[in-house]
């Protein structure tokens, strides 16, 4: 049977619900701007209805309505879209992080300014082509010195630089770790209220924003998965291996790399039985890569060329005779055979080199000729058997070629993820972000909605006014 | 698709972020004149604009050295010539002595005196120098090519050796003229013709005469020789020199900027970033409902 008092109930459960609605809604605008804020609102739908037991009586129908309810606070948001997501923001950043970081070495390289590996060959032979024609010249010997001292120079700042960009990336390892670390940690303890939360049929929407924004970020930085489990807590896992379980994470630390060939560089472990950590993607994969992969070629090119350039021209300079008709001595150190190392022989002057062939009659001094130098000329266009049959030129620019391509592919890669990741973005954004005409809507509804219960509210007043204050006064 | 306030903002700044940094590509373009800044910007070109620039420093090379030779040359012709010359005046001196109204006083005082002058002149001219470098005596560019050792030996102290160079990859010209034979026999038959003048030994004068004749021919040869040379290497080099005009175009085809081109291009980005400035502050300050509400 309908009383008065549950009919007051009923517009009490009206103001307090839409008042939650309104609530919701300013959460919403307060968070427009918020990054990984989910849009919620309040999911209404009406109470129980009561089964009355005045119809068994015959006073009235009965399943009568008992109101409105908040059921439960609604978030935005769709796992699919975050799982597509992540990786693709993974391998955006990968490349992003290549392209950045090779783009740094190439400008270092400085290869089409005058600076560049390639001039600096071309000088050095045409200071012996100088030479070749005018042998007694000293200035021109001088020259040719001076040029080849500046080839050297250029072989070591630039194996110099490669070997210090390999280390300087330790820096920045360690600082992901850490944050990976923290990240794995949070993770961790957020499943835990997460989990508390759900056990007692809330819902954790602001912790599951800030528990979606540590995945997102841990996807940036290694390329994370993670899967859901029914008690709302995620395990997260990299490459296979398990970073958070639970309550439990896992942690990584650097070390150095024990390595030879990776002197000074550091490598990631997991902390607790020091296998290597293998990111699937993300920044850290990006370092990495050029780190362990690209420079490290570099290298290996550069000192290809400076081994077979030492061999070579040591080769013909000491079948040559010098200006005082000594037989040539070596032209670079013999013992300079990597980028690092190459250097002009020790004493060696500019009489001393070998410009002239043999003599006619030995003993003879022949200054003006001049057929050891024209030989180191046409060492310029020989095919070098230990440079893959290529000329020095020929092999200094295939090696520009590829740093070039690859920096320009992994720039090309990383713009053609971005577009993708921007799209993805915008899908996951439709759904959860804030829409302040949609609120301001909202807002006009509940508020409207709210004065309605309030004056459902005043007339049940006015009825209890009726019964208490002037029912029964017939004859007073 | 629900279009958020967070969509339309960040959307704006890409759209700037993007304009910006088109124009400030084609700002580069313009300022450093050339169409790409590192080799990743255009990795095919700038490989062929290295393997280009390669192959003009191996031409300027050649052309150093086609351009030492021709001086080296242009001066052994001018001294190929002042002996000619020389010879040919002596060859009158010795006609003259052949003279029957000359007695040997005079044949002794004037004209062996005038020979033995020349004789002098012609051991410096055949050691005559260009820079520092003894051009006739051989690969042993560094001592003068004759000396008196005395008054009737001449030495030659040159290595006799054709000195080769490299004016094009396979193409190789001598740049000595070899003093031995060319000079050795003018100087050799002055002493004589000195000699048999002051000797007054007129009856192997007519032989001297004819030692001068034949020197002076072997001089002429000798100046055809080196002309021919000479012509070689103008060649080479107005060939090299023009290779390189159409290298240098293509090269600036590939990496110089297209000034008209690009500063067309900025125009109409300029025009793009105002546009999308507009546009942008509209977006930003668009009004939403909350402003029509009451």
């Amino acid at each position: 049977m309908p009383t008065l008092s549950s009919g007051i109930n009923i517009a009490l459960q009206a103001i307090l619900s839409q008042s939650q609605s309104i609530e919701i809604t300013e959460h919403n605008v307060a968070n427009v701007d918020t990054k990984g804020y989910h849009r919620q609102k309040a999911s209404l739908t009406a109470r129980v209805a009561n089964p009355s037991v005045s119809y068994d009586l015959g006073y009235s129908a009965g399943q009568m309505g008992a109101g409105v309810t908040v059921d439960r606070i609604q978030r935005f948001s769709l796992d699919f879209f975050d799982g597509r997501f992540r990786s693709v923001s993974a391998d955006t950043k990968s490349w992003e992080y290549q392209g950045e970081i090779l783009s740094q070495i190439e400008s270092t390289l400085s290869d089409l300014t005058d600076d560049g590996l390639s001039p600096k060959l071309d000088q050095f032979w045409l200071s012996w082509q100088n030479l070749a024609s005018d042998p007694t010249n000293s200035t021109i010997r001088t020259e040719v010195m001076n040029d080849a001292a500046s080839l050297c120079e250029k072989f070591n700042r630039n194996a110099q630089q490669l070997v210090v960009f390999r280390q300087d990336q330790n820096l920045t390892l360690e600082n992901h770790v850490s944050e990976i670390n923290s990240l794995a940690k949070s993770i961790a303890s957020l499943n835990a209220e997460i989990s508390r939360v759900i056990g007692v049929n809330q819902q954790p929407n602001d912790l599951l924003d800030q528990r979606d924004l540590a995945l997102d970020r841990l996807a940036e930085l290694t390329g994370a998965v993670s899967s859901t489990q029914a008690n709302g807590e995620v395990i997260v896992s990299i490459n296979g291996h398990v970073l958070v379980t639970g309550r439990d994470s896992l942690t990584l630390k650097t070390e150095p790399d024990p390595d030879p060939k990776n002197i000074g560089v550091d490598r990631i472990v997991w902390e607790k039985d020091s296998s290597v950590f293998t990111p699937a993607g993300g920044e850290v994969e990006g370092i990495l890569k050029v780190r362990d992969f690209y420079i490290p070629n570099q290298i290996a090119a550069l000192n290809d060329m400076a081994k077979n350039i030492v061999t070579e021209v040591n080769k013909i300079h000491t079948q040559g005779y010098c200006l005082d008709g000594s037989k040539g001595g070596d032209f670079f150190a013999s013992d300079g055979l990597t980028a690092l190392e190459i250097k002009l022989a020790d004493g060696l002057e500019p009489e001393k080199i070998a410009a002239a062939g043999a003599p006619d009659t030995a003993g003879e001094v022949e200054v003006g000729n001049s057929e050891n130098a024209e030989l180191m000329v046409a060492l310029r266009q020989q095919k070098i058997p230990g440079l893959k049959n290529l000329t020095f030129n020929e092999y200094c620019n295939g090696m520009m070629s590829e740093l070039a391509s690859t920096v320009s592919q992994a720039n090309t890669n990383g713009i053609q993820h971005t577009i993708v990741l921007k799209a993805l973005g915008e899908q996951r954004e439709s759904v959860s972000g804030v829409v302040l005409d949609e609120e301001a809507a909202n807002l006009a509804k509940s508020q409207k909605a709210y004065q309605a219960a309030a004056r459902v509210m005043n007339a049940y007043d006015e009825l209890l006014d009726l019964v208490i204050n002037r029912m029964g006064l017939v004859g007073r | 698709m629900r279009v958020t306030n967070q969509m339309m903002i960040n959307n704006v700044i890409q759209y700037i972020d993007e304009i910006k940094n088109r124009i400030d590509a084609t700002q580069e373009q313009i300022a450093s004149t050339k169409k790409f800044q590192t080799p990743s910007d255009d990795p095919i070109t700038a490989s062929t604009c290295l393997q280009l620039k390669s192959s003009l420093s191996i031409s300027e090379g050649y052309q150093n050295t086609a351009n030492t030779i021709s001086d080296w040359m242009a001066t052994t012709d001018f001294n190929l010539e002042q002996l000619s010359v020389l010879a040919r005046k002596a060859s009158n001196i010795v006609l003259s002595g052949l003279n029957g109204t000359i007695d040997a006083a005079e044949r002794k005082s004037s004209l062996a005196n005038e020979i033995n002058e020349m004789l002098h002149q012609a051991i410096d001219i055949g050691n005559s120098k260009f820079q520092n470098s003894y051009i006739f005596a051989g690969v042993r560019v560094d001592q003068p090519a004759f000396v008196l050792i005395d008054e009737d030996t001449i030495k030659y102290q040159g290595i006799s050796k054709e000195m080769m160079r490299s004016i094009g990859q396979n193409s190789k010209v001598i740049m000595n003229i070899d003093g031995n034979d060319t000079i050795t026999p003018l100087i050799q038959a002055l002493i004589e013709a000195r000699n048999n003048l002051a000797t007054n030994n007129t009856s192997d004068l007519p032989g001297t005469l004819d030692k001068i004749k034949t020197a002076l021919e072997t001089l002429t040869a000798a100046r055809t020789e080196n002309g021919t040379r000479m012509r070689q290497i103008e060649t080479s080099i107005s060939n090299m020199e023009k290779s390189d005009i159409a290298i240098h175009a293509i090269l600036s085809s590939k990496e110089d900027t297209s000034m008209a081109e690009a500063y067309s291009l900025l125009a109409s980005q300029e025009n793009t970033y105002q546009a999308v400035l507009e546009v942008g502050s509209r977006t930003l300050s668009a009004l939403n409902l909350f402003d029509y509400m009451n």
